[in-house]
């Protein structure tokens, strides 16, 4: 462990460390965005006020042009250890998070060996206790995520872990997920799917259609999606379990979606930045770094997604950050590793395409967006930030109107909603999502709207390349984070 | 080929007059076959290479065969016989045989991309000598030269023809080239297979209206100038693509009273290997017509031209 974690142990044990103070700031509140000074002790929020003076005890921090926002929450993280760490470790992928905004990540199950039994998620719960962030641990459903045997659920629990999943593998027997969610319907843990039926996706490296069809390649269709989701929204009617659907990626699963949740089902759903932000035509020119499971779609997948992004149909914001060695990339497309990284790069992503309006990439002509940023658009949004009409979240859309400012204020406050306050509910973390108030969890990050910047890969802090968003100006910059209170990124730097 | 280099990897990379340039050059090295001693002096010393991870016997001999009338030198690589099985990546395996001078890669793979990929990890041309159900540009352009040369036809100018693709389109790397190329030429492409077999028809990328698609081979079998049979690939087919080979053969299948209803000009091509008896009944598969010889022929010919263009980029001796 390095030095400065090392001193910030230390400080905290003799309860020495000093208060931090974030000057100058718009902070995000329940009634929508304050031009407040705010300061953090010993983990929580102090005082948030007007202006705080500076005093040469405090660590401050700048926050003008910046607003502040409760720290990220991803509900999908892929940390390759145990296993591959090669690909990525927890220290290099909590690095990578911390520099995204998050302060709160979940560890999915397909390691190796898979978090399925008392004794692996031990020893995980073991290794996350020395990162500066919180670390959720989501077990497989069923033993090896193999989808036959449930895994010891109860027991699981029992342990702290809060989420299920044998995400990578969908689970196929329709039987064995209603015995999983009747079992689990009274543990206080939620499960969630993979969203691939394999009779519609299996051996499948694109999306099927327009790019399979040219390339000779075997498709991966919506219908994978479509039909593990009718199947799931019906066995969460009959059990009365809770359910969370992971990286919806079909235009054809939203309505599904909508009707379940206005039939008050405890369904929630997440998509990811890449299917927000990607088509599949990026596919032609055979660059597996474009491959993921599920797969890029159509352009009119996307606008479907960002669509759906602004109403109720979808909750959550989720990476599926996916790191894989050169090695696992540089393959045959039917033979590379699926998946990509998210964690850094996020934010910028979901800005643009959820606030911002930015087309996809391989939407127009293939490879010739190289800036996703709008400078005056981004302005208007620091300065429509105020106070929300409580009831102007659910009036949202991607039309504009004459009231811009209302729009442009509660797009923003929606993405909040779903990268922080909405996965922290769905895993009843105490200590995550919570508005910049005082007595509250001092979990935050200090994000420039105005600024923006250019991903390359001397900036990624993944052990792993495979990103799509390298060289694009990406709107937004993380200037700061703070985990429990203690600085873990100041001015776009890591400090452990 | 546009690119910086001159690849051959898809059949789009080519322009029309492109491929009509290639078919003069072919007609050329046909008359060099025929000659008492069938090799030309021009490609002394240069290194082709062909790289074949998945089996094959007529395309890699043809490519072979055409490299060592152009008097180059050839190098075979075969997955079987090579380090591959020791598990070596495909990268590494093309960065070393860059490295062992190739000046030209001759590619085939069983997945699609790979002549692409490897394209972009080399800095010496790669012709793609087929990728999985993707593309497989020799054999579409060596099968324009023989309609061209069979029909006589002026310029190479398709126009006025109509050509039945029969089969597996789904999983045809030769369908999926042969199409865009005959288009090109300006034929009537025809397209015959059951639903089961085709990729969803909107998405072939081929010129609006110059392809039809059927399930009934014998209500366009008496127009057709060409009947263009594919192999019943059951090696890449998913389950229950048809039901039995039989039903197969009695829906799709050429004998002697389909022939019997063709026109006396039309022809009957294959890409080769035929399975007797599935596709073609064994008594047709001898009929006058019958172009596979020709096509065997002329693909060396063909494949002369592209070596020939690539390393020269010249189109003209």
């Amino acid at each position: 462990m390095c030095k400065v974690t090392d001193e910030i142990m230390q400080q905290d044990q003799k309860k020495e460390s000093k208060k931090v103070l974030v000057k100058g700031g718009k902070i995000y509140t329940k009634t929508g965005f304050l031009k407040k000074d705010v300061l953090l002790d010993a983990g929580k929020i102090e005082a948030v006020q007007d202006t705080i003076e500076a005093l040469s005890s405090y660590q401050v921090f700048d926050a003008q042009n910046c607003v502040v926002v409760p720290g990220f929450v991803d509900l999908h993280t892929h940390l390759r250890q145990p296993g591959d760490e090669a690909a990525e470790t927890i220290h290099t992928a909590v690095k990578a998070a911390a520099l995204g905004g998050y302060t709160a990540l979940t560890a999915m199950a397909n390691t190796d060996p898979p978090t399925d039994d008392p004794s692996a998620v031990l020893y995980l719960t073991s290794l996350v206790k020395e990162v500066p962030i919180e670390i959720e641990i989501a077990a497989g459903i069923t033993k090896g995520r193999r989808g036959e045997e449930l895994s010891p659920m109860a027991e699981l629990a029992g342990l702290g872990v809060k989420i299920f999943t044998d995400d990578g593998n969908g689970v196929q027997d329709g039987r064995l997920m209603r015995q999983a969610l009747l079992y689990a319907k009274n543990l206080g843990v939620i499960l969630a799917q993979h969203l691939e039926d394999d009779h519609y996706s299996s051996g499948g490296c694109v999306n099927e259609g327009e790019v399979s069809a040219t390339l000779g390649l075997t498709g991966r269709s919506y219908l994978a999606e479509e039909i593990m989701l009718q199947r799931d929204i019906a066995l969460v009617r009959e059990t009365g379990a809770r359910m969370h659907f992971m990286h919806v990626s079909s235009a054809k699963s939203l309505p599904l979606l909508q009707a379940a949740k206005a039939a008050g089902l405890a369904i929630t759903a997440e998509v990811t930045p890449h299917h927000l932000s990607l088509c599949e035509s990026l596919l032609y020119g055979f660059d597996p770094v474009y491959k993921v499971h599920p797969p890029l779609r159509t352009p009119e997948d996307v606008e479907a997604l960002k669509r759906a992004f602004y109403t109720e149909a979808i909750d959550v914001l989720a990476t599926d950050h996916a790191p894989h060695t050169s090695d696992r990339k540089e393959q045959p497309m039917d033979m590379a590793s699926p998946g990509m990284l998210g964690l850094q790069t996020a934010f910028s992503v979901a800005y643009a395409a959820s606030c911002l309006g930015r087309q996809p990439l391989g939407f127009l002509d293939l490879g010739s967006v190289t800036d996703w940023t709008d400078n005056t658009l981004q302005k208007s949004y620091y300065e429509s930030l105020g106070e929300l009409e409580s009831a102007s979240l659910k009036k949202l859309s991607l039309d504009r109107d004459d009231n811009a400012g209302n729009i442009l204020n509660a797009r923003f406050a929606n993405l909040i909603q779903k990268m922080s306050v909405n996965p922290a509910n769905i895993l009843g973390m105490r200590h995550q999502g919570a508005e910049i108030a005082v007595g509250n969890a001092a979990n935050m990050c200090v994000i420039d709207l105005m600024a923006d910047w250019i991903f390359t890969q001397d900036a990624v802090a993944s052990k792993s390349l495979n990103s799509p968003f390298f060289n694009i100006r990406l709107p937004g910059v993380i200037r700061h984070t703070f985990s429990q209170g203690t600085p873990v990124v100041a001015d776009g730097e890591v400090l452990f | 080929m546009t690119k910086g280099k001159n690849n051959l990897l898809d059949i789009s990379d080519i322009s029309k007059d492109e491929i009509k340039n290639l078919i003069k050059l072919a007609s050329f090295f046909s008359e060099v076959s025929k000659r008492p001693v069938p090799k030309v002096p021009v490609l002394q010393a240069r290194q082709v290479v062909t790289a074949f991870f998945e089996p094959s016997t007529r395309t890699r001999l043809s490519f072979e065969v055409a490299a060592k009338r152009l008097s180059a030198d050839v190098v075979t690589f075969t997955a079987s016989t090579s380090s591959i099985t020791k598990g070596e990546s495909v990268k590494d395996t093309a960065m070393t045989l860059q490295s062992l001078g190739a000046d030209l890669l001759i590619v085939r793979h069983a997945s699609a991309g790979v002549p692409h990929q490897i394209a972009g990890w080399v800095d010496v041309p790669v012709v793609n000598a087929g990728d999985g159900r993707h593309q497989h540009p020799s054999q579409a352009l060596l099968d324009c030269y023989t309609i061209s040369d069979t029909f006589s036809l002026i310029d190479c100018n398709f126009t006025g023809l109509e050509i039945g693709i029969v089969g597996d389109i789904l999983n045809s790397r030769v369908a999926r080239s042969c199409i865009e190329a005959f288009t090109a030429l300006g034929a009537k492409v025809t397209v015959v297979a059951t639903p089961t077999l085709l990729p969803s028809a909107k998405f072939l990328s081929v010129a609006e209206g110059s392809v039809s698609f059927t399930e009934n081979l014998d209500e366009v079998l008496p127009q057709l100038d060409v009947l263009y049979l594919l192999r019943v690939q059951l090696e890449r087919m998913e389950k229950n693509a048809f039901p039995t080979v039989r039903e197969y053969n009695r829906r799709f299948g050429l004998d002697a009273s389909r022939a019997a209803v063709m026109k006396k000009s039309a022809v009957v091509m294959h890409p080769g290997p035929i399975n007797r008896g599935v596709e073609i009944a064994s008594d047709v598969a001898d009929y006058p017509n019958m172009l596979i010889g020709e096509q065997v022929k002329n693909g060396i010919s063909m494949r002369m031209a592209i070596i020939y263009y690539i390393l020269t980029s010249k189109y003209e001796l």
